[in-house]
């Protein structure tokens, strides 16, 4: 059965979400804690509606790609760019053999500082030449990430985002990441480091350790309200002209990650690791689907049979 | 104009700035001398640096002020028009970039009352000193790109459109570059897919490796599937290591004080 269910997922990579096969990454927990063990039997998938035939794996047996997507604009200068550069090194180095990863770093200019690499000494050193300066464009630097796909075939794909602050500078809306999102089957974890203004504060909160979950209210402070140097305008017909959307918690939620926020950048190490940890908790779902032929928009529910648990799964893909 | 630039910084770094400010004016001295097509840049650079150097105490940066400010009456104004249309394309361009710094404005809903409030106390304004500089100047194509901008951030889109038609017909590649890019995004919003595209692909043409526009043009021909063209348009862009800069990113200086927008005109000027 797992022998069929890994070949299943392969053709599934070769006929991307949507066409033939549907994979659908899901995390599975109890009071915050992932459920492991579970089997295809476990789960039950609801496209539009419909229930599926489920085949699945977990996720040890399949190699994931990890896009770290690093905001270095000037704001994170001096120890949360020290503080960041330790996490994705540590976050690199976390990864197992045949897992791979790569560097994209942003500020008001995009970088793809390291392409995709096995675990290795590259990785880190691209990582230690990171240099903050610019001002933020967060927007466009998550919509390129999602197209940025790992070439090497039969992967996982895990977007770890951090910023630290609110965009500044981009010319895309969010939504326009959302929707990149939306159609993607990489799982987005992102991470926000708490506000300038906060960070004295912070020292005298209780520490986070490895990252809070977050709201859509506080996943960017201050939100995306003010324009500053964005163009804001939407590009959807239906939409009003100027937005308003947060962006990394919605892309957390379409994606079936996390947004978490640091509180401080010492917290960022400790984050990361718990992100690669999280995602290697996760089961890769399988499904043909069948009895649902129309083209669009197909909303996907996962759910665990007969015990509590909460899944985090993409809402759905585009057929 | 790398000197322009390097004034500024070490002005905002508290460091001796005049040097290269004087340098500056030399060589914009000469290039004036002997090329009068410089004529309205040179205008703006008096102008601009004097008011820059202003909001300065430091006896250097009020001694040079007044330099800037008694060459710019000596050379420029015997063309008050001119003058009176740089003033108000600069106070349209300040409230305007003083309207993008404040805090909500608008919401799913659409306006919100303190979004009204922003429009009426900054956008408006802003729209009304630009129209003013177009009517004294109607050769200032960056006024119609300004002027467009703010028409769009009032709601009013279709004349927007007719000021964004008229930028992008600008001999400024930047000006032209932008105003195309705002062109493409309208007719995306309107569901004019080739006409979208044909505005972005323009836009590119003018900056091929310009990462706006690139990102611009990805995101729609990906929505309509058009995935791999998108992927090699990004992954060809990034392969640039030292990208030249990009004009919408030099629409505004990084956000903080009214000098920050003095100093975002003075390096779209530069790009020119």
């Amino acid at each position: 059965m797992r022998g069929f269910a890994l070949a299943l997922l392969v053709a599934a990579q070769i006929f991307r979400a949507g066409t033939d096969a549907v994979r659908v990454d899901a995390l599975v927990t109890s009071g915050n804690k992932p459920i492991g063990g579970l089997t295809a039997a476990d789960f039950e998938i609801l496209d539009n509606g419909v229930p599926q035939d489920v085949a699945n794996v977990t996720i040890e047996e399949v190699p994931f790609s990890m896009l770290l997507v690093l905001d270095t604009s000037a704001s994170m200068k001096g120890s949360p760019l020290d503080d960041l550069k330790a996490a994705a090194t540590a976050a690199v180095t976390a990864i197992r053999a045949g897992d791979r990863a790569s560097i994209f770093a942003f500020s008001d200019v995009l970088r793809h500082v390291s392409p995709w690499k096995s675990k290795g000494d590259e990785l880190t050193r691209a990582i230690g030449g990171l240099q903050a300066s610019g001002a933020t464009a967060l927007f466009d630097a998550a919509f390129a990430s999602l197209m940025l796909r790992d070439p090497d075939p039969g992967r996982r794909s895990l977007i770890l985002l951090f910023s630290d602050g609110e965009d500044t500078s981009s010319w895309l809306p969010a939504a326009a990441a959302i929707d990149k999102a939306t159609r993607s089957d990489a799982v987005v974890y992102a991470v926000v480091l708490g506000p300038p203004t906060d960070r004295g504060r912070s020292q005298n909160r209780a520490a986070t350790p490895a990252g809070a979950p977050i709201s859509a209210a506080n996943s960017e402070r201050g939100g995306n309200r003010r324009l500053l140097r964005r163009s804001g305008i939407t590009l959807t017909p239906d939409a009003p002209l100027i937005e308003q959307s947060p962006l990394l918690h919605e892309l957390a939620e379409r994606t079936g990650g996390e947004a978490m926020l640091a509180e401080s950048s010492g917290n960022l190490r400790a984050t990361f690791e718990r992100i690669v940890t999280d995602f290697r908790s996760r089961y890769l779902l399988s499904y043909v689907p069948k009895g649902v032929d129309a083209p669009g928009w197909h909303k996907i529910e996962v759910k665990v049979k007969g015990r509590r648990a909460n899944v985090k799964a993409r809402r759905g893909y585009e057929r | 104009m790398m000197h322009t630039d390097a004034g500024f910084y070490f002005l905002t770094e508290k460091q001796p700035a005049m040097p290269h400010l004087e340098e500056a004016e030399k060589l914009l001295a000469r290039a004036l001398s002997s090329a009068p097509g410089h004529w309205d840049f040179g205008r703006r650079w008096y102008r601009t640096v004097e008011s820059v150097l202003k909001t300065y105490r430091s006896p250097g940066a009020q001694y040079f002020a007044k330099r800037f400010s008694d060459i710019w009456k000596a050379r420029f104004a015997e063309r008050p028009l001119s003058v009176r249309a740089l003033d108000a394309f600069h106070n349209g361009v300040v409230n305007e970039y003083d309207g993008c710094q404040k805090g909500e404005f608008l919401t799913v809903g659409g306006l919100t009352e303190f979004g009204d409030n922003l429009v009426q106390r900054y956008f408006v304004p802003a729209a009304r000193e630009l129209a003013l500089a177009m009517t004294l100047d109607p050769e200032m194509t960056d006024a119609a790109l300004h002027l467009g901008r703010v028409r769009l951030l009032e709601g009013r889109e279709r004349e927007a459109v007719e000021y964004f038609d008229r930028a992008a017909n600008a001999p400024s590649k930047p000006i032209a570059y932008t105003a195309k890019l705002f062109l493409g995004a309208i007719a995306e919003r309107a569901g004019r897919r080739d006409a979208a595209e044909a505005a972005y692909r323009g836009a590119v043409r003018l900056f091929p490796a310009a990462q706006s526009g690139i990102v611009a043009l990805a995101q729609l021909l990906d929505r309509h599937g058009k995935t791999a063209e998108a992927a090699v348009l990004l992954q060809t862009m990034l392969s640039v290591p030292e990208r030249s800069p990009d004009p919408w990113s030099l629409y505004f200086e990084e956000a903080g004080a009214d000098d920050a927008a003095s100093i975002g005109l003075m390096r779209a000027e530069v790009i020119k």
